[in-house]
């Protein structure tokens, strides 16, 4: 998850209550966040763009502006420092976007200490701005069909709230838009659009029509060039790569306000001195793109309470709608459901008020029901179920008493898990220390370095990390002469077990692989032999109750002659359960290894019945 | 009559057979017993006040390398001033190496001592006789006498040398800052006599008494231990170090998290390691767009590329309820669900997969589940993260809660570093090794002439040339010191491995 910085006096102006700095850290864990605590962050300004560029102080200052590109190597002049600010570090809480700047994080803050002014209603303008979407937006080859837009007027900026908004842009993108797929948003200077009627959304051909993207001072390119030279456009070319239109946004003289969801125009751009927004999220759905749209807004009403917000109509082809639409969404609460739920006895008072501490609004009906308002920012409220989380929330985890389940059940272990204790009980007797390796490996690790043909029959990872790890592995194998490799200049002599799982493909299951329970052994250092791991071996059958036969088999990793099949025998029942032997001096020198190595490595899952 | 180990035995009843004192080494030799056993029952019975120990300190002398190539036992100089006085003129000084028969460094080396000793002058590029010089027949130099007296012997002590008329220190101020003629080495002589009281002793009758180690199961059955002496140990000193086989810690913590839940009547679950995105992700309402869902995150499986899914009726009933809602009331992900993203294959992200599988199996009656196994995350291996890390999940039907603990798995992180002038101190003598060694690395040192760096692969790095001598234990408690330079902030750590020679000194 992305850790952000809430400036900590933005958050505690907004808040009434006087809290001391743990108190603040104390209701924010309270409220779910993830909070690694205060740190003081330095602050460079582009000259150039304006852009604050914030470090912590293990970070290097910017080599370049984030937003502009501008390059400080080699213009030293255009980095300013500017100052230093205080902020709370914590992991965005990706359920609650609502709570990313420090505007809505106070909201939540205010109604949970209960400071009164918790039912809100936003005032919203009727609209002076329409849109009109063009049908071919919902067409396969310029897929983005839905916009809401809002306008926001008597806006105060400085480059404390500006930042706040670019990351808040950034961190929506990330939460609600999946990297801007779903939803992107566009923040512009109204003032600089022609206003009212016919602002269009509509695709463009690549070549069609050329605009000065953001960071361009006068140059004007088509869309085309946008995605194959602007550092934005290549950033984010793949999201339109199916595209043979791109989406654009008009005001009504031609003029761009963005080619979505790539990159605003130059010209539309917001300055500290803009004093109007036009506002706009596109996307392939409609509920993200109201939700973002609502997010942001209300945010932008707590940052700046001066501000006025104003609908905007959306033509769509079939029908019109005004967005933002801040009205509250309804849900019927049964009380007695959530303190089960949360088992606890609480009163339905009791559960309306911890709800309105939680930011909603509550309608008492009759039978311990009650009807809840859940404001229009929450994107996190789908069920009952999660109002009874806010319940629980407000209740505080923390309050909640430890108790036993009631109901009785007989508890029953994994077969596998009780062998793998019986076999790790007899080697560690025996003097061997348990390891456990990686499960990923590789065919070079599994096949290659063993001698063995490579086969097919293994699980194979689409999108490796790396090339050693491109597979589940089929034995333990490499995994114990990996560890004798990074160990050779530990004392000698060592043992060493595993007691895992390897994986093979299995048509059969309904998951196409199927796991095998295995247990490994295996000794190095100067006088090992293969008859010490065959005394340890037989030991280990005898502790699962198996007697040990053994049948020379050849393995190209073993010495030749000095490889065994080991088969388990009990009465009648004979099984072929593994192999042992001493390792081929190829196999020591491909793993690094120079003292002799013996292992057996056995299938548990036959030995377990 | 007093019973006494066999060593002390020999030696009290060696020395009473002398009225004089008698070198240790002489007496050792006479007893056909080790010097150092001989010595530590001397110094051992001196504390006791049975035997007075004195010490001498001599001079051991022997040639070195160039000393013993002197033709003659005579200096190069004095070959020098023959082949000058032969020829009758001043030589130029390259001629002088064919005229002497020496090399020409020897020549170069000589011209210091011709000149110090007054043999010769030079002159530009020529050297003559001075008026100090030897003629034919002259007595050899003090020096040289001492060089011919050891050419006979190996080693002779500066006392002996004296007998045979060589005056030692003369010779050794002239060789004075001259390497390799001959070496010089301070030694330690000691002589032991009985006192009064170790007379007496001895007087009344001492018998030897056979010392053990070990006691036999022979000596057992034949009561034979009565009559011999168990010999002591130092119980302090260290023995071979053992370590024990024993389970992984993060297997101990699994044990005991699996204790917990089976106590409380918790069954255990297992699935598969390759997991659908259906039992990963759908089932437990995970919107398919869901970052954690991005080839970023989560490690999708090639072969098997996709997964057979449950019963059509319960895959429709989650491509419901991800879609509006169902019959949940929830109002779902409002879009629309994708049969062929449930179908892929998954390395399982947690073990909740898992437990939706017995949940789904068994979906009224009251049941509780856990599982403990490894999951599968997307991210880059290092000391701080591996891909695979353990989860820990109960889940309880049909009204519970579900609780789950996240442990991470840390390695120890490995720091390059290096040391240099790694130093044994043994009491008050410091053996530094003037080296400097990398992470992984050893070094060997034998003796000052055989000192070797090793790479961690055992491949020789350098031989190390000592300066220092190698500190000898003395007699009593040593107090050994290991220590070296490292780099600011980091603790390094050696391992040293020191073997003395000879019987174990007796305190």
């Amino acid at each position: 998850m992305p850790v952000i910085g809430i400036p900590v006096e933005m958050l505690l102006e907004r808040i009434s209550t006087q809290l001391s700095r743990d108190e603040l850290v104390e209701h924010l864990q309270h409220l779910g966040c993830d909070v690694e605590g205060y740190a003081t962050l330095r602050r460079f300004r582009c000259e150039r763009c304006g852009n604050l560029m914030e470090i912590t102080e293990t970070e290097n200052p910017p080599v370049e502006c984030d937003r502009c590109g501008a390059d400080f190597r080699a213009n030293a002049e255009a980095r300013q420092e500017a100052g230093t600010s205080e902020v709370i570090r914590m992991e965005l809480l990706a359920v609650r976007p609502d709570m990313f700047e420090p505007g809505g994080l106070a909201r939540v803050l205010r109604a949970y200490l209960s400071e009164g002014d918790s039912t809100l209603n936003y005032e919203v303008g009727p609209p002076t701005c329409q849109v009109s979407v063009d049908p071919a937006m919902s067409s396969p080859d310029s897929f983005r069909p839905c916009i809401a837009c809002a306008v926001m007027r008597d806006i105060t900026l400085s480059d404390d709230i500006i930042k706040v908004i670019m990351k808040l842009q950034e961190n929506l993108h990330w939460a609600l838009g999946r990297d801007r797929k779903r939803a992107s948003i566009g923040v512009y200077d109204l003032d600089r659009l022609v206003q009212g009627a016919a602002f269009t959304y509509g695709p463009i051909g690549p070549d069609e029509k050329k605009f000065v993207p953001l960071g361009y001072q006068d140059r004007a390119i088509t869309a085309r060039q946008v995605l194959e030279e602007h550092p934005r456009g290549r950033a984010y070319a793949h999201l339109l790569k199916d595209h043979q239109r791109y989406p654009l946004l008009c005001d009504s003289q031609g003029q761009v306000l963005s080619l979505p969801p790539i990159i605003n125009s130059e010209g539309t751009k917001v300055t500290v001195q803009t004093r109007n927004f036009f506002i706009d999220v596109t996307g392939t759905e409609e509920r993200v793109v109201n939700k973002t749209l609502n997010i942001l807004v209300t945010s932008l009403l707590e940052l700046d309470g001066a501000a006025r917000l104003e609908k905007v109509s959306i033509l769509y082809p079939d029908r019109s709608v005004a967005t933002p639409d801040l009205s509250p969404q309804m849900i019927e609460l049964d009380s007695a459901e959530a303190a089960r739920t949360i088992g606890v006895e609480l009163a339905v008072e009791e559960v309306a008020r911890l709800l309105i501490r939680m930011g909603h609004s509550i309608m008492p009906k009759e039978g311990g029901k009650l009807l809840v308002a859940v404001p229009a920012y929450r994107n996190d409220i789908m069920h009952p179920i999660d109002l009874i989380e806010d319940v629980a929330i407000a209740y505080g985890y923390h309050n909640l008493v430890p108790s036993l389940v009631p109901t009785l059940t007989v508890g029953e272990e994994q077969a596998f898990e009780k062998g793998a204790t019986l076999c790790r009980r007899a080697l560690a007797g025996l003097g061997y220390m348990e390891i456990l390796t990686l499960i990923l490996s590789s065919e070079e690790t599994q096949y290659d370095a063993l001698g063995l043909e490579r086969r097919e029959d293994h699980v194979v990872i689409e999108n490796p990390i790396s090339v050693e790890q491109t597979l589940v592995r089929t034995s333990l194998l490499p995994g114990l002469l990996d560890t004798f490799s990074a160990n050779t200049d530990h004392e000698m002599p060592q043992h060493l077990f595993e007691v895992g799982r390897i994986s093979r493909l299995c048509p059969e299951a309904d998951t196409g692989a199927r796991e095998h329970g295995r247990v490994i052994a295996g000794a190095t250092g100067p006088r090992v032999d293969y008859s010490e791991m065959r005394s340890t071996c037989q030991a280990l059958l005898h502790e699962l109750g198996w007697k040990l036969e053994v049948e020379p088999a050849e393995q190209p990793y073993f010495i030749p002659g000095r490889g065994a099949r080991v088969v388990a025998t009990r009465g009648q029942t004979r099984h072929e359960v593994g192999l042992m032997g001493e390792i081929h001096p190829q196999v020591l020198e491909s793993f690094k290894l120079t003292q002799p190595v013996s292992v057996f490595e056995l299938e548990i899952d036959r030995l377990l019945v | 009559m007093h019973s006494l180990p066999e060593v002390d035995y020999q030696v009290l009843t060696g020395l009473a057979a002398r009225s004089k004192p008698v070198s240790v080494l002489d007496l050792a030799a006479e007893l056909s017993l080790d010097q150092s056993q001989v010595t530590a029952t001397c110094l051992k019975r001196s504390e006791e006040g049975l035997v007075e120990v004195t010490e001498e300190v001599y001079l051991d002398l022997r040639l070195g390398k160039k000393g013993k190539a002197l033709k003659q036992g005579l200096l190069p100089e004095r070959h020098i001033v023959q082949a000058l006085i032969a020829k009758g003129e001043p030589a130029e000084l390259p001629e002088l190496a064919e005229l002497s028969g020496l090399d020409k460094t020897e020549v170069g080396q000589s011209l210091r001592w011709l000149k110090q000793k007054g043999w010769a002058e030079q002159d530009g590029k020529q050297l003559k006789l001075a008026s100090e010089a030897p003629k034919n027949g002259d007595k050899p130099g003090a020096d040289e006498i001492l060089v011919m007296a050891l050419l006979d012997l190996e080693a002779a002590s500066d006392r002996e040398l004296a007998k045979k008329e060589v005056d030692v220190p003369a010779a050794l101020a002239l060789l004075e800052g001259r390497t390799g003629i001959v070496e010089e080495k301070p030694r330690k002589i000691r002589y032991a006599q009985l006192t009064a009281a170790g007379r007496k002793l001895v007087e009344e009758g001492i018998k030897p008494k056979k010392q053990v180690n070990q006691i036999t199961p022979e000596m057992l059955r034949t009561g034979e231990w009565r009559s011999v002496e168990l010999r002591p140990y130092d119980v302090r000193l260290e023995a071979a170090r053992v370590s024990p086989g024993k389970a992984h810690p993060l297997v101990r913590i699994f044990e005991q998290t699996r204790r917990v839940f089976l106590e409380m009547g918790f069954s255990e679950t297992v699935s598969s390691y390759v997991e659908s995105g259906f039992w990963d992700f759908d089932a437990l309402f995970q919107p398919q767009d869901h970052p954690a869902r991005d080839m970023q995150d989560t490690f999708y499986v090639a072969r098997p590329g996709s997964c057979h899914l449950p019963d059509a009726e319960m895959v429709e009933r989650v491509k419901k309820t991800h879609e509006d809602g169902g019959d949940t009331g929830s109002v779902g992900w409002r879009y629309v669900w994708s049969k062929e993203l449930a179908q892929k294959a998954v390395l399982r992200t947690h073990t909740t997969a898992s437990t939706i599988r017995a949940l789904a199996q068994n979906p009224t009656s009251p049941r509780k589940v856990f599982c403990v196994g490894p999951v599968f995350r997307r991210e880059t291996v290092d000391y701080k993260q591996i891909e695979q890390f353990s989860v820990w999940i109960n889940n309880l039907p049909p009204n519970g809660t579900a609780q789950c603990y996240i442990s991470p798995v840390r390695a120890t992180p490995l720091v390059k570093a290096k040391i240099r002038n790694p130093r044994l101190t043994v009491g008050e003598h410091t053996l530094m090794l003037p080296v400097e060694m990398e992470s992984g690395s050893y070094l060997e040192f034998n003796s000052t002439e055989d000192c070797k760096v090793f790479g961690p692969d055992g491949g020789l790095l350098q031989e190390v040339k000592i300066t220092d001598a190698v500190p000898l234990l003395a007699a009593g408690v040593n107090e050994l010191r290991f220590w070296c330079d490292a780099a600011d902030g980091i603790h390094p750590r050696a391992r040293l491995t020191t073997a003395t020679v000879g019987l174990p000194l007796t305190p």
